[in-house]
């Protein structure tokens, strides 16, 4: 029988039907906070002028002529006659929380709070050392010591944010993460969003570990991820809603930075950055790490091999475990769901599972077959 | 000389002769919930409110804006939604749409409805987004980050079989190209008129009417091959026919 095409067929009318009736949650408190800033302007958004008819067109052509020939004099600085340096802003800036730019080859210190055109926010905990490397669509620091928090408004496919740091980059999508080194150790820890930790490759994309929202990544000689939302959160958020500070972190380095926070040590003219001395800085305090995959693999295997038998048949699920920083684990997640006899099963193999014990809890989802009785 | 498209092309059904200009939209009005939802329909427009606040947003009154933003988020969330699936970076596509209308507010020219260049700048940013996003690889752990909030909720049996066939379908749906997936998802899952979508993807109605077409046959085949959607198939006779399907529920 010849269908009827200006419908869709039944059976695709009824995922239709379910597609529609599926409705999805989104927290418009967090998009808002994204979207608007304090003054709520929009974050990245060109503030809209008003232009009408032939006084558009003429201003607009003398705009486009003025910048050209800015373009032509100067493409990124100008000296006035007072010898003071004047910017023209020819791209993105990285600011100071003051409004005072940053350009490339810049050393910042600790304590100071930089941002850029409402899309990144950025904190330099006390006894950080950094050097700007690139402050165009994509901020680029080299952190030489201590951490840095950032706040990134995520770009759909970019990577408006990034840390080299002891051999690796960290490339951030967004949106909130912190960034450490800590006894020649990469510390990634990320509260919203997502970051990706793998080799500098000049300009281009980064590729390599993708550390999610609620993890802390710890990378050096060997690599963890492991899922904290709690350190996470605190790692990050307490770092970035912290008031700046009201004076520079000391930090021995020379020359010695007088100026007030946050401290600046300029770029050298016509000379790529100076390699970075070896002050005496007290390294940031650790953050509390959970148990990292090495530490989880050996009672997990265990765990996985013993509640074969508390499923009737064969049976594929993902447990979600707790455990606490004492080494007691509990389940708190199944998927799918099971039933009161197995749940107690596995709950009782659980109990009788060993795992080290951590300075942090620690979440972990587990894929497990249970083979039957 | 004028030649219909089923002359063109034997194997396109009648509806899509563009001597049919409105055929879709007369089943809209006569099949009701089929193509047009009534409780999907979109905030009703209310042309001279949102035309007055984007004059005031285009002259930086941030108020307006934040209206603008308040009033039309709902709709730009579940075209989102509908366009990629239940997928982490929602959030940030809402927010990347708003940025982008924010921006180019000033090209808003009052030729179109404002929810018509809305759902233009949305679906924009979703595709651009798509396209980027295939430039870089899928790596274990960002597949597996997006199922975190599910693996942690204990749900009946019957939701979660629900949950896997809608996964699965939007998995179908980014399978197809992104053209015919656009106006799939606008006209079966929005309930938009040919006419409106013709104007959001900028081509004439009978192209539209093409991809709606073609777009559905490819799902319906993918369907027909997906172990957890085949049963759905099964069960309503196969995609034999619409008419089967109608004398079944009078019986």
């Amino acid at each position: 029988m010849e269908r009827d095409e200006s419908a869709p067929a039944p059976a695709l009318r009824a995922v239709i039907d379910e597609v529609r009736a599926e409705e999805h949650d989104v927290d418009w408190a967090r998009v808002e906070a994204k979207l608007f800033d304090e003054h709520g302007n929009v974050r990245g958004g060109r503030p809209p002028t008003v232009r009408s008819g032939r006084a558009a067109a003429i201003g607009a052509g003398l705009a486009l002529a003025a910048a050209f020939a800015i373009a032509l004099i100067s493409p990124t600085r100008a000296v006035d006659d007072s010898g003071k340096t004047a910017v023209t802003v020819t791209r993105p800036a990285l600011v100071q929380d003051d409004g005072r730019p940053l350009q490339v080859g810049d050393r910042v210190l600790g304590g100071a709070w930089l941002k850029s055109s409402g899309r990144i926010g950025i904190r330099l905990e006390p006894g950080t050392i950094a050097t700007v490397v690139d402050t165009g669509e994509r901020v680029h620091l080299a952190l030489e010591s201590g951490a840095v928090v950032a706040d990134v408004v995520p770009v759909p496919g970019g990577e408006p944010f990034a840390v080299d740091v002891a051999g690796k980059r960290v490339a951030v999508h967004g949106t909130r993460l912190r960034i450490a080194l800590v006894n020649g150790n990469v510390e990634v820890a990320v509260s919203e969003g997502s970051a990706v930790v793998g080799a500098p490759r000049g300009k281009g994309r980064t590729e390599g570990t993708i550390v999610p929202a609620g993890n802390v990544g710890s990378f050096g000689a060997t690599s963890s991820v492991v899922a904290n939302q709690e350190l996470a959160s605190h790692l990050v958020d307490d770092a970035l809603t912290a008031k700046p500070q009201p004076a520079p972190t000391t930090v021995a380095l020379s020359p010695a930075p007088t100026t007030t926070m946050p401290v600046i040590v300029p770029a050298p003219k016509h000379a790529p950055p100076a390699p970075a001395p070896h002050p005496e800085v007290a390294p940031p305090p650790a953050p509390k790490l959970g148990l990292t995959a090495d530490q989880l693999n050996a009672p997990l295997a265990s765990f996985a091999a013993k509640i074969g038998h508390c499923a009737p048949s064969v049976f594929e699920n993902t447990l979600t475990l707790d455990i606490a920083a004492d080494g007691k684990a509990e389940l708190v997640g199944e998927d799918p769901g099971l039933d009161s006899p197995m749940r107690a099963c596995v709950r009782g193999e659980l109990a009788r599972i060993t795992f080290p014990t951590a300075e942090a809890s620690t979440t972990v989802k587990r894929y497990v077959k249970f083979t039957g009785k | 000389m004028s030649v219909s498209t089923a002359a063109l092309h034997p194997t396109l059904p009648s509806w899509l002769d563009p001597r049919a200009a409105t055929n879709l939209d007369r089943v809209a009005t006569s099949d009701g919930d089929a193509i047009r939802p009534s409780h999907e329909r979109l905030t009703p427009e209310p042309t001279d409110d949102s035309a007055a606040l984007v004059a005031r947003a285009r002259d930086g009154d941030r108020g307006a804006f934040r209206k603008l933003f308040e009033r039309h988020r709902g709709d730009v969330a579940r075209l989102v939604y509908r366009m990629v699936g239940p997928r982490a970076e929602i959030e940030d596509l809402i927010q990347e749409v708003f940025v982008q209308v924010h921006r180019s507010l000033r090209d808003f020219r009052g030729e179109a409805r404002f929810s018509t260049w809305l759902h233009r700048v949305t679906v924009n940013v979703v595709l651009m987004h798509r396209r980027a996003e295939k430039s870089r690889p899928v790596l274990a752990e960002e597949m597996e980050s997006g199922t975190v909030e599910d693996l942690t909720t204990t749900m009946p049996d019957v939701e979660v079989e629900r949950r896997k066939r809608i996964t699965a379908f939007f998995a179908l749906i980014a399978e197809i190209a992104d053209k015919k997936r656009v106006v799939f998802v606008l006209h079966d899952l929005e309930g938009k008129a040919p006419s409106e979508i013709a104007e959001i993807v900028e081509a004439p109605i009978l192209t539209v009417r093409t991809r709606l077409f073609y777009a559905r046959r490819e799902l319906e085949e993918k369907m027909k091959a997906h172990p957890l959607l085949a049963s759905i198939v099964e069960r309503e006779g196969g995609f034999a026919g619409v008419a089967q399907a109608a004398r079944r529920e009078s019986k």
